[in-house]
């Protein structure tokens, strides 16, 4: 009776992610952190830098692939956001004596503000160059850093940043990262529920066709605005993370280079997945730590491994994880 | 009140004069097919309907309120909702979240990021609803660029029915479907609300006719007839038109094989 049952054939496929699937899924994200944090508390001080950085990447990671995966607004600048919040929260408690409850909101609230000044710009270019337009802002903000050195401590940065104190100090490298464990929860869980909202919905109708966005009634430059804004909320809480880890900000927080690194991580996981973006945030920074440990030109050898990224598994490591999974599935499968 | 009034209407891509003198009176519940050669100037009539390019010249009036200077969305949000002659949907989306977009396009949701789009009981209630009659249950997992043509094209006018517009623009909607999807896609036109006024442009002559209480014929820019289809159907200047685009004769499918380009 049907008509397009011939032209789509008659296989009828579940919904990938049920309800129930989610729950547990995300039961499975929020034990699989609070293991790795204990076991590698157990391991001593190195590891447990690495997997604070992890998480703080990957954070950075999810809040840029809201705009180049969710949106399709591939930007160049978002070190921008990072920066600006670990600069900003740093002056407030270095030069105001602001505690951590007022100088922290503050980053934040400055971050959120530089987002909406440059996508004022940067939005109202054609697409394509909004990677450029992104660039450029991020690149005054680089230089401002680097030549105001009264404000910004020049290239030496701002140091002697104390870390929170949350009903103990949080000095400790263990106690310290979980409360970055904690922030990377809550804060992953917030970007979960944007990408399954309408609003998200929407965003991914803007990556696939925006004037078809438009013909039915969206304004998209409203989505696309508070996208960003979003974004640099969220990079703004992976900076404010990195300033409290290292008690310093230094101008390599607002670098092309880190906007970079970060875009990288994002193509290497999978753009458009958060999931994704953190395990390509994962392997990122380990391999980094890993090839540091050897070269100094360890961002040469991330280029490299990028280009084989794009060579081997062009979607990101995600999808290429499935598919091997599924095949070694299959043949342990055929051969019981 | 009409629906829709246009008022000397033209547009010209440089020295091309594409659309000129263009005026059309639809009333409130009509059913107005547009026909006319290819490069007749139907689908840039359209654009300049939905505001995606602007007028040279003319005025353009929605349920009395002038629309002119108003953005796309801004017109959609009125009610006005179209098709495209060529397919665009989101692709790599799967049938039925390029069903919530356009069904949670006008409504108050639309911008929460708060919860999830589960949570929205009505939105998905419409959703299945559209799925359901367009019989499309079967395929609703499946990412749009795996569908065939056909499902494609109808999933074009689900896309503008979701939203309940007032006005209806369908740019050859049956171009390229088959005969059972013709009749089916006829068929929930011809049963829809009669509050929806549809305009229609369609080279299958039989389906306008079908569809049709009056009929609009343009040629080189210009609307250079109008009436009851009967009427149409038997005026000689556009047989001669028809002709020379060498289609009339045959109306029914092999007409609808010429309608691709824009
Ligand atoms: N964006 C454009 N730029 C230049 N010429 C255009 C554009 N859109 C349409 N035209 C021209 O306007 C004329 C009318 O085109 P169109 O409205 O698509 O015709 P129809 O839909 O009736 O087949 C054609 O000659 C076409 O080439
Ligand atoms: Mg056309």
């Amino acid at each position: 009776m049907n008509p397009h049952l011939e032209a789509t054939g008659t296989r009828v496929r579940r919904p990938l992610w049920t309800d129930r699937s989610r729950t547990i899924r995300l039961l499975a994200a929020v034990a699989g952190i609070v293991l790795v944090v204990l076991a590698a508390s157990t391991l001593g001080s190195y590891p447990v830098e690495l997997i604070t950085q992890v998480l703080i990447y990957a954070l950075f990671a999810m809040s840029l692939d809201l705009l180049v995966g969710y949106t399709g607004l591939p930007s160049l600048g978002h070190s921008a956001y990072f920066g600006v919040a670990a600069y900003a929260a740093a002056l407030c408690s270095l030069k105001l004596g602001l505690p951590f409850w007022c100088a922290a909101p503050v980053g934040l609230l400055a971050a959120v503000v530089t987002a909406l000044l440059f996508n004022l710009i940067a939005l109202r270019t054609a697409r394509g160059y909004y990677l450029m337009i992104t660039l450029a802002l991020a690149q005054v903000l680089w230089s401002i850093a680097v030549s105001w050195t009264d404000l910004t401590g020049g290239d030496n940065g701002l140091s002697g940043i104390a870390r929170p104190v949350i009903g103990r100090p949080l000095e400790g490298a263990a106690s310290y990262l979980w409360f970055v464990a904690l922030v990377f929860t809550v804060s992953a869980m917030a970007m979960w529920r944007i990408v399954r909202s309408p609003f998200g919905q929407a965003l991914k109708g803007i990556r696939e066709n925006e004037p078809r966005m438009r013909a039915l009634g969206y304004e998209t430059w409203r989505y696309k605005l508070v996208a960003s804004l979003l974004a640099a909320l969220f990079a703004g809480i992976a900076g404010e993370c990195f300033l409290y880890l290292n008690g310093f900000v230094g101008p390599s927080s607002l670098a092309v280079a880190l906007s970079a690194q970060v875009l990288l991580m994002v193509l290497m996981g999978a753009a458009g997945t958060l999931f994704g973006s953190m395990i390509g945030a994962a392997v990122f920074v380990v391999l980094q730590n890993i090839v540091s440990s050897y070269t100094d030109r360890w961002l040469f050898v991330m280029g490299a491994i990028y280009v084989l990224f794009a060579l081997y598994a062009p979607a990101g490591a995600l999808p290429w994880l499935r598919e091997r999974w599924a095949r070694y599935r299959n043949s342990v499968g055929g051969n019981t | 009140m009409n629906a829709l009034e246009v008022r000397d209407l033209g547009r010209s891509f440089g020295g091309l004069q594409a659309l000129q003198n263009v005026t059309l009176s639809i009333a409130q519940g009509e059913r107005r097919v547009i026909i006319g050669t290819n490069g007749a100037g139907k689908t840039t009539l359209f654009n300049l309907l939905n505001g995606q390019i602007r007028p040279t010249r003319g005025e353009i009036v929605l349920f009395g309120e002038p629309i002119t200077a108003l953005s796309t969305p801004q017109r959609a949000a009125r009610g006005l909702a179209r098709t495209f002659q060529i397919t665009s949907l989101f692709a790599e989306l799967s049938v039925r979240e390029n069903i919530q977009i356009a069904v949670q396009a006008l409504d108050p949701c639309r911008f929460s990021f708060v919860r999830t789009i589960e949570s929205y009981r009505h939105i998905e209630q419409r959703v299945e609803e559209l799925l359901a009659q367009w019989q499309l249950e079967h395929c609703a997992a499946q990412r749009v660029n795996k569908l065939s043509y056909g499902v494609q094209r109808q999933l074009e006018v689900v896309m503008a029915l979701a939203s309940r517009p007032r006005v209806l623009l369908l740019d050859e909607p049956m171009a390229g479907l088959s005969s059972e999807e013709t009749h089916l896609v006829t068929d929930i036109i011809l049963a829809l609300d009669r509050a929806v006024t549809v305009v229609m442009i369609e080279h299958d002559l039989a389906a306008a006719f079908r569809v049709a209480d009056r009929v609009s014929a343009m040629d080189q820019g210009q609307v250079v007839a109008e009436g009851p289809p009967a009427l149409i159907r038997d005026d000689e200047a556009l047989q001669r038109i028809y002709l020379r685009g060498g289609a009339l004769g045959t109306a029914g499918p092999a007409v609808s094989a010429g309608g691709r380009s824009q």
